[in-house]
């Protein structure tokens, strides 16, 4: 068993936890006590994982205050580190963790804030991709196109909202206090929730709202269902105007054909 | 590796002995809108494996020699190096060309958990086995030997049985690998631990030195018990600044950084704290004497 290894496992422990270092490993205490130096490693390692969220959820850290932010922060770092070492892609699941957490329940709608500003940050960080246009789609003959599959384009997220966290987003993130309070007590946080679409388009982000069959099919394209199977589980006459509109707002960046011969592709990243 | 002259790969810009800046995300915008006269520029690799930072360091790169200064490899862990980081930091270095690679001697990582702090190793002959084996893999990888750094640390453990110096030898000797002389860090560690900062710089091998690295500390300590912490917060002390002239006298000119990581001043104050190093790069005198047998 590697002596090391243990070390590193209780060193984790020790700065999640704060606890000391368990044994076997000691520390070299001397003028300033071992509990002090390894304070300094927890302080960074908690610090630097609070940064990272705190700019991938400005919305939810203002909602909050700086303070409940990083206490809630810290009880999500400790429950989940990261598992990469990009931190921009750092705090998948800390919505989930809001809506479980007891005392942010006095904020319903804090966890649909936290959903949409992760798909804002997804959005912002994933690689960039040529959407699919409607010319290349052009190219598939009439008879083959109910085997499509489409490829979502990288930035794309798909959420079902149930508080306006869109409109409460947009508020609390305004620079002025007192243009940001009246934006806030304008919404009504029972007025009902919305399906948007949040993807980054020629370098700018959108967030585009779905009416419900709308969304139903971008789901079930997204999922990777063939154009066939979406329609048979959506319920829409409009089909070809809603696909035509999807494509128009780039939430495909290829599409695949079971081919007999070789399939063709689509889309490439950029 | 050569001292003085960086490594570079064919179509990679080399890294000049001469002062260059951390780049950090708000100096984005003023660096390649008013392009300032630096010799080079370094980023924190695992910033830019996403959107939009990638695309702002490839137009960066038009302009200026990049050196990639990796903070996420965890090459002191036990479990070895991630795969995946590994792949994703290989695809920049293709896409960027850098004219040198960096980690530092520390660990991140472990059981996956990626602790996102540059975090301390026992120097036993079991660590010194794994970060030489991590090196390695990593220059394997990328084709090229990179820099690793010495570590400004708080802690030392009680089973350590190797002085920091005589670690950092060994490993250049086993990987071939280069050294970033981070005169901050010595100070710092120096600082921490009660050593002598001089006398550990004159323990390094000078020839494998391919850069030095200059930043700002903190106190932390009090009088009786002092402590500083490398927080890159501030400029670079009066202390360090004389450690480093010392540094160019027994080493001699090197590629050399301005890091500032918190409380980021304007992009002018870091520049002119950049030409505090570069005056005293361009008025180094070497001293006579061979300093591998200092």
């Amino acid at each position: 068993m590697s002596r090391l290894l243990d070390v590193q496992r209780g060193f984790r422990t020790a700065v999640l936890a704060g606890n000391g270092l368990p044994p076997p490993a000691a520390v070299v205490g001397g003028r300033v006590s071992a509990a002090a130096r390894l304070g300094i490693y927890r302080n960074n390692v908690i610090g630097n994982l609070t940064r990272a969220l705190r700019l991938s959820y400005p919305a939810v850290e203002r909602l909050v205050g700086e303070e409940f932010f990083a206490a809630a922060a810290q009880r999500f770092i400790v429950a989940a580190p990261p598992h990469i070492a990009d931190l921009n892609q750092y705090g998948e699941g800390f919505a989930d963790f809001l809506a479980e957490f007891e005392a942010a329940a006095s904020v319903p709608y804090l966890a649909d804030v936290a959903r949409l500003e992760w798909a804002v940050s997804r959005a912002l960080h994933a690689p960039a991709a040529l959407p699919l246009t409607p010319k290349a789609l052009g190219a598939v003959p009439a008879e083959r196109q109910a085997d499509l599959r489409f490829r979502p384009h990288p930035t794309l997220s798909l959420l079902t909202l149930n508080y306006p966290a869109r409109a409460i987003w947009q508020a609390v993130l305004i620079a002025d206090a007192d243009e940001r309070s009246a934006r806030l007590a304008a919404i009504a946080p029972q007025s009902g929730g919305e399906s948007v679409a949040v993807l980054r388009s020629d370098g700018a982000l959108d967030i585009d709202v779905l009416a419900e069959a709308a969304f139903a099919l971008a789901q079930a394209l997204t999922d990777g269902r063939s154009l066939a199977e979406a329609l048979e589980c959506v319920a829409t006459h409009d089909a070809a105007r809603l696909l035509a509109d999807f494509l128009a707002r780039g939430f495909f960046a290829g599409f695949s054909l079971p081919s007999e011969s070789t399939p063709i592709t689509q889309g490439s990243t950029s | 590796m050569a001292a003085g002259s960086s490594s570079c790969g064919a179509r990679a810009a080399c890294i000049p002995a001469v002062a260059g800046i951390g780049l950090r995300a708000p100096h984005h915008r003023a660096l390649l809108d008013t392009l300032p006269a630096i010799g080079w520029v370094e980023v924190h690799s695992e910033n830019y494996l996403s959107e939009p930072s990638l695309a702002v360091l490839e137009e960066v790169r038009a302009h200026y020699p990049v050196s990639l200064h990796s903070v996420g490899l965890s090459l002191g862990s036990a479990e070895g190096i991630d795969r995946r980081h590994i792949s994703e930091l290989a695809t920049l270095v293709e896409r960027i060309e850098p004219g040198l690679i960096s980690e530092h001697l520390a660990w991140g990582a472990v059981d996956h958990d990626f602790l996102a702090d540059l975090l301390p190793l026992p120097l036993t002959e079991e660590s010194l086995d794994v970060v030489c084996r991590n090196v390695a893999h990593v220059q394997d990888t990328f084709g090229r030997p990179i820099l690793m750094e010495n570590p400004s640390t708080y802690l030392q453990f009680s089973h350590s049985t190797i002085p920091e110096p005589e670690f950092i030898n060994a490993l250049v000797a086993r990987t071939g690998c280069g050294l970033i002389c981070d005169i901050n860090n010595v100070f710092v560690s120096a600082t921490n631990h009660g050593w002598d900062p001089q006398r550990y710089l004159r323990a390094l091998p000078a020839e494998a030195i391919g850069e030095f690295h200059l930043a700002g500390h903190s106190e932390a300590g009090g009088e009786a018990a002092p402590l500083l912490l490398d927080t890159h917060d501030r400029r670079v002390s009066v202390e360090v600044w004389s450690l480093f002239e010392h540094a160019l006298a027994i080493i001699g000119p090197r590629p050399t950084l301005i890091e500032w990581d918190a409380a980021i001043p304007a992009l002018p104050v870091l520049l002119d704290e950049a030409t505090l190093a570069e005056r005293r790069l361009a008025d180094t005198v070497m001293e006579a004497h061979d300093v591998a047998s200092a």
